[in-house]
């Protein structure tokens, strides 16, 4: 079968799918499956005044602020843990300190409930009550409402999320355009490609159509409007049963991004002067491979 | 040859001491940044409660890594778990009362059990620090039966008697119809407090080895009830430290997560 038009080249995803003053939402969580190549390439196209909503991938987030592309932040937890202890997002932490772009605190479940209320096509939805915490004297726009069911039932309320663009890096496309992602639970990464206007993904591989066991399909295609093939397309960060998180280069990242100054020349040197995703594989070196977990390792541990 | 009482290493009493807070048959979630939880919710599994149910924030659930990850966002607890849920579900559950434990830290704790992530300053929009966020703590503190904090770096800094910014709501004075929330144990590493839902109150409930009362009261910035009789944290058991070493963390990441203080 002939492969679906919204198969386009990598150079043309971010300039024709993500432009200036998007509303964009990214998926991956801590050091897991971030769309790292995507944000390269939002940092080569100098795309500006980006509104972002993300999970917990302060890697992703602290490089798109470092290199100015971000206006407004909705997030509720940015940084990660290495070997070397936590990883502070110190681009972020600058840019909040400083008031350089807009911040939108939130919590995890807000978040996720706001994207429910997106993907169901419903104006709000209510949580249970939390007041008691200053979120909500930050954020105008949720609400306290007794619920009108039950008098004694106070909900906090959240205003239905509808971003522009979901950001995905996922593990194949079929060439019908739907996507894989080789995770074991990921209904919610439906959810959320529900609630956005438009997905595009970068996918490990391309497979032929009718190999993909339709239960496996985390999206299917009629929610897709552009796919990129980009090996390592989540490196530095880890895809399951692909590779590992790199480390080495993350570190570098960490170490770099403590200035202002030190961003830049990472900038310069590993995005800027990099053309592609390719091009950063070479320069970093390929992640290390996945390494498959051992069961009876652990079992002959145990026997000791 | 005389018997040798158990010795042990401060990050045996830690993550003992944060294992001991789970029971068995517990539904347990550890969330962001938090390999010390992790260690403690598989130490409990391995030891005393070998019917807990461990959620990790990545979804998956009664995961076995091996290696031990740094980062609870690490797709290898995907490899090894005995099944997953997403995110917002394990939010769903403890709506429902059917979660018991969260691990839930605060840079900064105060008097009330209120946790701070968010800044450090006066002013919001331009605060002195910026703080990572408080991911799911805001609702979790109130949903969960109980909630754990690990504390490292006792200091007066980060226990403080009133945080300048709520993240994540302990009890609040005053204010009627609203559930009390906050942290049920916290862990530091100096010795462990136990805070009461029905009377409010921070209780010093032992002291890790070798620190006195002074020194925690140096380092503390709210004040607290002392019992007349304070007790030592109670020691890692052998099987406990034998657990930790040939079973749970083998490659020994828990000796660079937790240094003694000072």
């Amino acid at each position: 079968m002939a492969q679906s038009s919204k198969f386009i080249p990598f150079n043309q995803l971010v300039r024709k799918f993500i432009p200036d003053g998007s509303h964009v939402y990214l998926e991956g969580l801590l050091v897991n499956r971030l769309p790292m190549a995507v944000i390269h390439e939002l940092i080569r196209a100098k795309v500006r005044n980006l509104r972002v909503v993300s999970a917990p991938n302060g890697l992703a987030i602290d490089q798109l602020i470092g290199a100015g592309c971000v206006a407004e932040l909705e997030f509720y937890f940015l940084g990660f843990m290495t070997q070397n202890g936590f990883a502070m997002m110190h681009r972020f932490r600058d840019a909040a300190e400083q008031g350089t772009i807009q911040v939108k605190e939130s919590m995890g479940y807000a978040i996720c409930m706001a994207l429910r209320a997106g993907a169901y096509g419903i104006p709000f939805m209510p949580l249970p009550d939390f007041r008691g915490s200053d979120l909500l004297s930050i954020r105008n726009d949720y609400q306290i409402m007794q619920s009108p069911y039950d008098p004694n039932n106070t909900v906090i309320t959240v205003p239905a999320l509808r971003p522009d663009v979901l950001i995905l890096h996922a593990h194949a496309a079929d060439s019908r355009g739907n996507i894989f992602l080789d995770e074991p639970w990921t209904t919610f990464t439906l959810t959320t490609a529900q609630a956005c206007e438009k997905v595009v993904v970068t996918v490990e591989d391309i497979i032929e159509s009718d190999t993909l066991d339709p239960s496996c399909i985390t999206i299917p295609h009629f929610l897709i409007d552009a796919i990129s093939q980009v090996p390592y397309g989540a490196a530095p960060t880890a895809l399951n049963h692909r590779y590992e998180v790199d480390q080495a280069h993350i570190s570098v990242y960490l170490e770099k991004a403590k200035t202002a100054e030190g961003f830049d020349q990472y900038r310069d040197e590993y995005i800027i002067s990099c053309s592609n995703h390719a091009a950063f594989m070479q320069k970093t070196g390929f992640p290390p491979p996945w390494k498959p977990y051992d069961s009876e390792d652990s079992l002959r541990e145990g026997d000791r | 040859m005389t018997r040798k009482i158990v010795d042990y290493e401060f990050d045996e009493l830690i993550l003992s001491t944060l294992a001991r807070q789970l029971q068995d048959g517990d539904r347990v979630f550890t969330g962001v940044a938090s390999p010390v939880q992790m260690l403690a919710t598989l130490l409990a599994k391995a030891t005393h409660a070998p019917n807990l149910i461990y959620f990790t924030i990545l979804g998956a659930i009664n995961p076995d890594p091996n290696p031990r990850p740094f980062s609870t966002g690490d797709p290898h607890l995907f490899d090894c778990c005995e099944n997953a849920i997403t995110f917002p579900e394990i939010f769903d559950l403890a709506n429902n009362g059917r979660m018991d434990v969260a691990f839930l830290g605060g840079v900064q704790i105060d008097q009330f059990g209120s946790l701070n992530m968010s800044i450090i300053g006066k002013d919001y929009n331009q605060p002195k620090v910026r703080l990572p966020g408080g991911a799911g703590g805001p609702l979790m503190i109130r949903t969960f039966r109980r909630i754990v904090s690990w504390r490292p770096n006792h200091s007066p800094r980060n226990l403080v008697e009133k945080v300048p910014f709520i993240t994540s709501p302990g009890w609040i004075p005053a204010a009627k119809g609203i559930r009390n929330g906050g942290p049920d144990v916290i862990v530091t590493d100096l010795c462990v407090f136990k805070l009461s839902r029905e009377n409010n109150r921070i209780r010093l409930e032992s002291l890790h080895r070798g620190i006195t009362l002074e020194q925690v009261k140096q380092q503390t910035g709210f004040a607290f009830e002392v019992p007349n009789k304070i007790p030592e944290t109670a020691p890692p058991s052998k099987k406990e430290i034998n657990t930790l070493s040939v079973l749970i963390d083998p490659d020994g990441i828990r000796k660079s997560l937790l240094k003694p203080p000072q």
